[in-house]
Formats: C-alpha cells, structure tokens, sequence
C-alpha cells in the first residue's frame, strides 16, 4: 500500500514520464486496483440499470482522476499528465481484466476528446479536465431520423444569431444522451450534401432542448432522441471551422472504429473467461464456437492494438480503420453467441444471467452502431480494394 | 526488417516462387542468398517466403524442409534437416534417406527410408508433389513429443502464411475480374452484392495475417494453432467469394482460379484443417478454463 502510493505521487508529480512503458503503467494500474477499497467494492459488481451504474461509475472516474491514474495518455492542456493513448488503452483492459465495468463515459471520451485536441484545442481545455473526471456527460449527437447510414443528408439546422448560433431539428440513437449535459452535434451550416456541415459542441441544459431516452431491446435507456427548437450555441463552439464538418467527422471515425475495438476486445476476453467457469456438459459444437470466438477474438486484439500504436504515433488512419470495425462485429457476435450456447438453457431461463442476457442482447446492435456493417463493407470494397462506386 | 525492406524481399520471391522447375526449392533460394536473409530476421524472411509463395502458386515443397529444419534444430540432430516428413501416410516431396514420421503419442520417429515404398500420386494440386508411402518404420529412434510440437508450430504458422498468400492473390484478381467485366451497362464490381463478398474476405485475411506474424514472431505453439485456423478459414471464404464473383468463367480450366482453390485445400489440411482446430482451440479453453491474451500493445 505504501509503495503504491508512493508511486502514485510520483504519478501526478511526474506524469507519464514516471512509467517507462504502457505495460510498466498497467501494473502500476493493476497495484493500485487491488489494493484501494473503493476499487475493491467495484470488482464484479453489476447494476439493475444503465443509470444506477451510471452513477457508481462516475465515482469510480472521480477516484481515478483524483488519484492520478485516468490522467495518463491525455495531454496536459486536457487535464492530463501526458503519455499517448497507450495509456489509455492499458487502463481499459487493466479494468477490464479485474472485472470492474469500464464507465461508458470513458467510450465517449475515446471518441470525442481526441477530435477536440487538433480541432478545437480551447473546448478541450476549458471541459475535458470535468469529462475526464466524470463532473460531466457528453454525448455524441450525428444522427437524425432521416439520416442514419447516409449521414450527408442530414437537416439539423445552425442559423446564424449574434455571435453565435442557433439550432433546430432532431437527432437520434445518441449514447447517454439522457444522462449527458453537452453533446458534440454535427449541423448543417450551408449548403446540401458534406460541404455545408459544421460539427459544434451544445449545452443541452437549456430551453429549446428537450430530451427523451429510447429503451433498446436488452431493456435498458441506452440511447435516446434530441429535439431542438431554436437552442443557443455560443460563437466559440465550433468545433474546426464552419463547413468542415464532414472532415471532422472523418477524423473522429478513425478513434470510433479503432480505439474502440481495443476496449471491447479486453472486455470479451474477460466474459469468455468468465463463461468458462461455469461446469457445462459441453458438446461438440460448444468447442467449436468457443474456438471460433476466441480466433476471432485473437484476430481483434492483434489488429486493434496495432490500431492503437498507430494512432499512438500520430499517424493518419486511412478507410483501413473499417477493417478493425468489421473485426469487432465480426469478434463480439461470436464471443457472445458462443457464451449463450456454452451456458444453455440457464442462460435464458435463470435469473442469475440476466446481466449476461442483457449484454448478450446488446451485442445483436454490433453490425449497426457506429456505423452498419454493410456500410463499412463498402468502405473496404471501394476505399481499400478500389472496387468501383456504385452507378 | 521494415515494410520496405519486406516488399523488395516479396519483389524478389516472385519470380522464383513462380518458376516452374524440377529443381528443388531450396537450391533457387541458395543462389538469392536466403541464408543471409534468414539470419536477417527468421521470422519474418519464412513468413514472407511462404506468403509470396501462396500469392503465386510456387512450386516445391517448403514445408517439408522447414518441419525437418525445426526437428533438426529442437533436437540438436543435424542429419534431421535433410529428412522427408510423412504425414498420414504421405510423403512431403521425394523420398530421402532419412524420414521423418510423427507418431500417435505425439512423439517423432527418425527412420531409414529404406523398407518403404513410396508410390507418386496425382493429388488434387498438380503441384503439390506428395507420394503415398508403404512400409513399417525399422529402428527408428524417437525423438519426444516436444520436438515434434515445435515443428508443428513452426509448421502451422507457415502454412497460414502461405494461406493468407493465397487469400490475397484471389481476392485481387477477384478486384481485378470485376472491374472489368461489364453487365447491365456497369462493371459488376459496382455491385453491392460482389463489394460485400470481397470485403469480406479481405477482413478475414487482414485478421489471420495479424494472428500469424505475431505466431512468427513469438514461435508460441498456441498462437500458431490460432493462426492457422484463421489463415484456413480466410483462404475459403476468399476462394469462395471469388470464385461466386468470376460466375462461369472461373468455373472452367483454363482459368487459374480453381489453381488457387485446389492448393488451399492441400494446404488447409495439413497440419490441421481449420475446422478441426477450432474445434482444438475451444476443447483446450474448456479444459484450462482461461483465456489467454495474445500479444499487446507495444
């Protein structure tokens, strides 16, 4: 315990330069997680609800932030100590691996943050430090009834007021967002198709917003819709410049399908562990599909962290990032039907699986959050292998 | 060795890959200087060699040296390395003095070839060269399990190289194929029902080429068992998805896909098809109950 916090001192005195690699920092990570008893009250537990966990798990962001370990892999102007997003990576899958749930917030920032640092460096000082630390919710606003895979066609509208701007329309399927206090919203500032969107950050406490969740289908308020009717947005909110929109998109899309698939791949190898506990008559076709999952599961850990250095490098991702999204679905559908079949009927019978169940039924969204499988299979068919756009 | 450096390796191999020769592989990779290259980078120079040989369709045996080489070399018996390894029955290659003969105990019998009887057959891939072999082993000495279960490994990542050659190679030409051919005024390419088979295959093979060079790299048994399951898996789905997209043409045999399909299955079924190790993988997670990682992030 002593050396632990001694070393943790040196964290937030020293920053990243106190680990000399990402694994060094995991086990630093790891000591830390085992021996503080808040962190300890968090291994394995489970919440009724996507809001109760919610709330227990802000306060595991506020502990990890106070104490310094959130910090690594965020540069200082963010409220950071430093470090590239390796950091960030060995934080979720130490998480991960000791069992305690990764707060959806920290998904948010993977996406988020990272788009705020090149394009609007003083959003990200002025509000990562209280993103980071769990003080707000963010959600990520794109989608509108009309305008799901085809994105483009969007209508939310941002008219010019002032200085600043003001918004109206609707959006949809947007994460958290009932639990969210701001959103990063793509609008339209111009003309039809990619060149008139601009992407900002919106205070959705305010008159003019109103918020409704959507329950899914595990039962739980995962998402929900966004209704604007003439909602304030200060000058300073633009995230990039006005019609650049689309660009910033992009960019958010390559941490989306990178970053992310890292984050799920330590999550699964923990629930496939944990699904082998169980002692289960298991057939034949249970091996295969564990087998199966498990080579996916590889094939995704390998990609993503390769994802991960690159992005560590500063390096562009091209459309080749589509190809670690289709190694998500492709592993995360696997991973979870092979744990319904290893677990049998209990599995949708008793009450001890229904956190499982839920999980379970979250993964079927897979081939459609963050973009279909069918669209980044066209991706990957144009922009990777040049096969010609469709007439 | 850098991407550079691999893709003026790739450069080279091809033309040597593709020689149809009855002189035996290892003597037109003597004359590359392919000890230099080896010592280079091992790992990365037998991955690259067995990749750029899936993505032509190289000639000659590779694998059987490179099992005797690692049985050789785990078992510090020189004379090993110039041996024919006989899997089921089958000879890799012609037959040498020496064999080379995995048992059902896992362990490896060394052997003199000279009370086997070894026929030519015709097998599925002209040129796989393979004999059906006869006979009981005499003396043999037997090398344990160990020894054998490093070769495999060695084995099995390379043939998932060789795989994901082949995975490649088809996918590409499938590209090719499709922007060509017209139908309905437009290239069949431009068809979302051909993009998503292509693409599709092309995820698969990207995903098992990760898992083998990492299995490369490490040399862990494990990791090549995964890799080869994936690589196995890929080379179907592309042959499959390629062989939909060329229609009745690549159904005929002047058209070298089927080339592509006959050498993936020979290479499939070697050392494992891709079904029974999946099968093998679940069975080992069941037993041990864990989930090991591989590799991370560096």
């Amino acid at each position: 315990m002593t050396e632990v916090s001694s070393k943790l001192t040196g964290v937030t005195d020293l920053g990243a330069g106190s680990f000399g690699s990402p694994a060094e920092y995991a086990a630093g990570v790891a000591a830390f997680l085992r021996s503080d008893a808040r962190m300890q009250a968090l291994v394995g537990r489970r919440w009724p609800t996507l809001e109760a966990s919610a709330v227990a798990l802000s306060e595991l962001q506020r502990v990890l932030f106070d104490e310094g370990w959130s910090r690594l892999g965020w540069p200082e102007l963010a409220g950071g100590l430093g470090g590239d997003p390796r950091f960030r990576a060995a934080l979720f899958e130490t998480l991960s691996e000791h069992d305690i749930l990764i707060p959806e917030p920290y998904c948010t920032l993977e996406i988020l943050v990272p788009v705020l640092l090149v394009h609007a460096p003083h959003l990200a000082e002025r509000y990562v430090p209280a993103l980071l630390r769990g003080d707000e919710v963010w959600a990520q606003a794109f989608s509108e009834p009309d305008a799901g895979s085809d994105l483009a066609s969007l209508r939310t509208r941002m008219e010019p007021d002032g200085e600043g701007w003001r918004i109206t329309g609707q959006k949809v399927w947007s994460t958290y967002v009932h639990l969210a206090d701001r959103a990063v919203l793509l609008a339209r500032s111009g003309e039809p198709g990619h060149r008139g969107l601009t992407m900002v950050l919106l205070d959705l406490h305010q008159p003019g917003v109103e918020v409704r969740p959507i329950r899914a289908e595990d039962g739980d308020n995962h998402f929900g819709e966004i209704f604007l009717d003439d909602a304030a947005l200060p000058g300073d909110r633009i995230i990039g410049t006005l019609g650049q929109g689309w660009a910033v998109a992009m960019y958010m899309l390559q941490w989306e399908r990178g970053a992310w698939g890292w984050l799920q791949q330590g999550r699964f190898h923990t629930r496939l562990a944990q699904a082998l506990q169980h002692d289960v008559d298991a057939g034949p076709a249970d091996a295969a599909a564990i087998g199966r999952a498990y080579a996916r599961l590889a094939a995704l850990r390998l990609q993503t962290a390769h994802t991960v250095e690159r992005l560590a490098r500063e390096e562009t991702l091209g459309p080749e990032v589509s190809v670690d999204k289709l190694l998500l679905i492709d592993a995360e559908v696997a991973v979870w039907d092979a744990i319904r079949l290893h677990l049998g009927p209990a599995f949708d019978l008793d009450p001890e699986h229904e956190w499982l169940r839920s999980q379970f039924l979250f993964s079927r969204a897979a081939p459609i959050y963050g973009g279909s499988q069918e669209i980044q299979r066209g991706l990957v068919a144009q922009r990777v292998l040049g096969m010609p756009r469709e007439a | 060795m850098d991407l550079d450096t691999r893709e003026l390796l790739r450069k080279t191999l091809r033309p040597v890959l593709a020689e149809r020769s009855d002189r035996p592989l290892s003597e037109r990779l003597d004359e590359l200087g392919w000890d230099d290259v080896v010592a280079d980078d091992a790992a990365l120079a037998i991955c690259t060699l067995f990749e750029t040989k899936g993505e032509v369709l190289g000639a000659g045996d590779a694998l059987g040296p490179l099992l005797a080489r690692r049985v050789a070399d785990a078992a510090g018996m020189p004379e090993a390395a110039d041996a024919t390894v006989v899997l089921d029955g089958f000879a890799l290659g012609p037959l040498a003095a020496t064999v080379l003969v995995p048992g059902a105990d896992g362990r490896v019998a060394v052997a003199s070839s000279s009370s086997f009887d070894a026929e030519a057959v015709e097998p599925v891939d002209e040129h796989t060269q393979v004999c059906r072999v006869r006979g009981s082993l005499t003396d043999p000495t037997w090398l344990p399990a160990s020894v054998w279960d490093e070769a495999v490994a060695g084995g099995r990542w390379a043939l998932g190289a060789e795989l994901t050659g082949i995975a490649h190679q088809v996918v590409v030409d499938a590209v090719a194929y499709t922007a060509d051919r017209r139908q309905y005024g437009r290239p069949i390419g431009s068809f979302q029902a051909l993009q998503h088979r292509l693409a599709n295959a092309h995820v698969s093979t990207v995903g098992a080429r990760g898992v083998v060079e990492e299995a490369a790299r490490t040399g862990s048994a494990w990791t090549a068992l995964v890799a080869k399951a994936l690589a196995g898996a890929a080379a179907e789905e592309a042959c499959t998805h390629a062989q939909q997209c060329y229609g009745a043409i690549g159904f005929t045999w002047e058209h070298s896909f089927h080339r592509y399909l006959r050498r993936s299955y020979i290479l499939d079924r070697l050392l494992g098809g891709w079904r029974e190790l999946e099968v093998e993988i679940g069975r080992r997670l069941l037993a041990d109950r864990a989930v090991p990682k591989l590799g991370g992030i560096a």
